[in-house]
């Protein structure tokens, strides 16, 4: 009897572990709290309810308690280095449940505890705030005074708890330890002496990315982040590291100096330089891009972002941007631009017109290219104009997608079946097809030759693009289209989220969005409509597509959300 | 409570008015023999006290660089958003302890209200509004002060 129940007591055991759940020092005890899910601990002596398997730190945000904290970050696994999260916890005797809990004569680190029943958390207390006071000290011991010229400043967790926890002064005499300020790789630079030594940059390399770059190196109060022996942190993803840390440390090679965080206007918006769609931050100032930031979102890119994103937005300040539409290759104004139009669709109407849209259209565009097909104009053939696909690149714990194309989902939902790009390049050589509307805004894109070379042959050729390029010299009449930063929509990405850009900056030209554009083309076509926002295309496209049902524009959110399939 | 309603009670000699007008002449009469407070500027130098806010000044440091290093806290804090700065990175001569300077530094002195914000809150002692009276242009870009015009003001 006494060996099968301490078999019991070890298969008990392994399946907790199995679980990968904490195995409390005493599987024998039993009670009822330990059964259920949730578990009742008192938080600053208020009893509340949370999960089993929590942290402390996590328990406390959950009711609104924020435990200061560097070195620990949701996306990345607990190092409990930095200590800034300490905190005073009483005990339960799990072998005495009825005795009142006891207070632990050391202070647990609150970002790796994970709770137990009955447990008490006192994060405010005058013990605690002491325990704090120490180790933001500790925390500053070797830290300059560089606010004033420190990139990070208005955006520090050093000066948020400073301000909060800390002290005004330092008992620290002795020598500083100065550590050299060095560029750690094309975007990167190293501010040695701000780190505190977190390690969040050194376990973002080893566990998102996998390319270790980073290490710490030296021991105690000399220890410092640093690359390795002729390595750089130039992974496609290395731009994380500079958000990730807590300080001015890492900082962007490209941001340095640019702008105070304090000044700068922020926008929610989605990244489209590839398929996943990730959330990104547009930070700007006085109406210019100044940087790019990850947007949490757990269902598309977590916490992160990859640099050509990160970067990407760059070509909108390009000097090859078409800042007014032309006709026959001169710049014209819009009035003289839409009696072109007027006459140019006059002229094509009667047959033979094909269209290439790129999937870097937002679904609106794609519903009224779609209208303007099937409804007014008479478009015959619509193919894609497609970005060639490459290999993902596959990182431990985030994929860049090959697929560069931000819509490709909303393009094939939105537009059904389409002919492919050859077939469309076969009937203008057979001149079976007399007029083609380009609908581009790729970024950074060449034309193929052999479509510019029988595009010549086009009598009609209209063209939307972003830049100038090889088809802006032959197309009888171009549009200027506006970036993503510029505009709203939507996309919807690969894995089929719906998700909302929202415009970030004016464009630094007189400019018309292609929405209203195409409103006009349909105007011209099928007599007087209302131009309508974003918005309600959305609605429009969502009552008529069982794909978009029940997504609203607004509903949609920060978050997005997914389609019905 | 109630407040009570006050009644000044006339006089005679208030009645006349001519006793209360008498003395008001009085007052100025002797002020014709007090000591003047009036400077005849700008023939006669103007010393005022040595807390006078007049224009801004961008101080150097013992190496002659500018003390500055383009933080922003004026520009943040002046109320009459007047001070205009672009940061970069400190060029060559100004050695490895400064990182940052900035390249471009305006005061718009006709915007300025002369609060002295700027000069308190600069964490680099960098900026302070000196003794020298405001200037007279004939245009309003004259008014913009430059970085190098602030450093040698
Ligand atoms: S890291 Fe933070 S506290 Fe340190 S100099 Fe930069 S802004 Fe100041
Ligand atoms: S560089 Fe930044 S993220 Fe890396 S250890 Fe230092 S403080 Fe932490
Ligand atoms: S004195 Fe006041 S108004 Fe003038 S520049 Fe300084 S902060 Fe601005
Ligand atoms: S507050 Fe001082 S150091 Fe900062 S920008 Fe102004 S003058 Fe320069
Ligand atoms: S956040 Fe807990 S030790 Fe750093």
């Amino acid at each position: 009897m006494f060996y099968v129940g301490l078999y019991r007591l070890f298969c008990s055991g392994i399946v907790e572990i199995r679980k990968g759940q904490r195995n409390y020092p005493d599987n024998n005890y039993k009670s009822e709290v330990y059964m259920s899910k949730k578990i009742v601990i008192k938080l600053n002596g208020k009893d509340v309810e949370v999960e089993k398997g929590q942290t402390i730190l996590q328990a406390a945000k959950a009711y609104g308690v924020d435990i200061p904290h560097y070195c620990y970050h949701p996306g990345l696994s607990i190092a409990g280095n930095c200590r800034m999260c300490l905190v005073n916890v009483a005990l339960k005797n799990p072998r005495n449940p009825e005795a009142p809990a006891k207070w632990m004569p050391k202070p647990f680190i609150a970002c790796q505890t994970t709770v137990s029943p009955g447990m008490e958390v006192d994060t405010e207390s005058e013990k605690t705030k002491a325990i704090q006071q120490a180790i933001m000290e500790f925390l500053l011991i070797n830290h300059p005074l560089d606010c004033p010229e420190c990139d990070q400043a208005g955006e520090c967790r050093l000066q948020d708890y400073s301000y909060e926890y800390g002290q005004d002064r330092s008992r620290f005499i002795e020598e500083k330890n100065v550590r050299r300020i060095k560029n750690v790789g094309p975007h990167i630079a190293l501010w040695g002496t701000r780190c505190i030594v977190c390690s969040r940059c050194v376990r973002f390399l080893q566990e998102i990315s996998g390319t270790g770059e980073l290490s710490v190196f030296e021991r105690g109060d000399r220890s410092v982040v640093d690359i390795h022996p002729r390595r750089e942190v130039d992974n496609p993803l290395a731009g994380n590291v500079v958000d990730l840390c807590p300080v001015g440390a890492l900082v962007s090679r490209d941001f340095l100096y640019k702008a105070r965080v304090w000044f700068l206007e922020h926008t929610n918006s989605i990244c489209n330089r590839c398929s996943k769609g990730c959330n990104i931050r547009v930070d700007s100032l006085d109406g210019n891009i100044k940087r790019i930031k990850p947007r949490m979102n757990m269902a598309v890119n977590e916490y992160w972002m990859c640099d050509y994103g990160r970067f990407g937005w760059k070509s909108i300040y390009s000097d090859d941007r078409l800042l007014s539409p032309l006709r026959q290759s001169a710049p014209v104004d819009w009035k003289t631009a839409y009696h072109e139009l007027k006459d140019t669709l006059t002229k094509a109407k009667g047959g033979g017109i094909g269209a290439l849209v790129s999937m870097y259209a937002t679904n609106e565009e794609l519903y009224l290219i779609n209208q303007l097909a099937k409804k007014s104009l008479g478009i015959e053939m619509i193919a894609p104009l497609e970005v060639e696909v490459k290999n993902d690149e596959v990182f431990p714990k985030f994929t860049i997608p090959g697929d560069k194309q931000p819509n490709r989902k909303g393009f094939d939902l939105i537009l059904g079946e389409t002919v492919s790009y050859d077939q469309i390049m076969d009937e203008i050589e057979s001149k079976s097809l007399k007029s083609l509307i380009v609908f581009g805004g790729i970024p950074d894109y060449q034309y193929k030759f052999e479509l510019v070379e029988a595009a010549e042959d086009l009598k009609i050729l209209i063209l939307f693009d972003l830049m100038k390029s090889d088809l802006t010299r032959i197309a009888h009449l171009t549009f200027p289209m506006l970036s993503f930063a510029e505009k709203s929509g939507t996309y919807v990405n690969a894995d089929g989220r719906v998700q909302r850009f929202d415009k970030a900056v004016e464009p630094n030209f007189p400019a018309h969005e292609e929405i209203n554009i195409l409103q006009k083309m349909i105007k011209i076509q099928s007599g007087s409509q209302k131009t309508l926002t974003p918005g309600a295309i959305f609605g429009r496209l969502a009552r008529e597509h069982s794909s978009f049902k029940r997504i609203n524009y607004k509903s949609l959110g920060d978050q997005g959300q997914n389609i019905v399939l | 409570m109630q407040k009570k309603e006050f009644k000044y009670k006339w006089n005679l000699v208030d009645k006349i008015y001519l006793p209360a007008v008498l003395k008001g002449l009085l007052n100025t009469f002797k002020h014709l023999f007090m000591p003047s407070f009036t400077y005849e500027y700008p023939d006669e130098p103007f010393n005022p006290a040595p807390r006078f806010r007049g224009e801004h000044r961008l101080k150097k440091d013992e190496k002659g660089r500018i003390k500055c290093t383009a933080c922003f806290m004026c520009a943040t804090i002046c109320p009459a958003k007047c001070i205009t700065i672009v940061a970069a990175p400190s060029p060559e001569e100004y050695g490895s302890d400064r990182n940052k300077y900035p390249a471009i530094f305006d005061v718009n002195e006709l915007r300025c209200i002369s609060c002295g914000y700027c000069e308190e809150v600069c964490p680099k002692d960098a900026i302070e509004l000196s003794v020298k009276m405001p200037r007279v242009y004939t245009s309003r870009e004259e008014f913009i002060y430059n970085r190098d015009k602030l450093a040698s003001n």
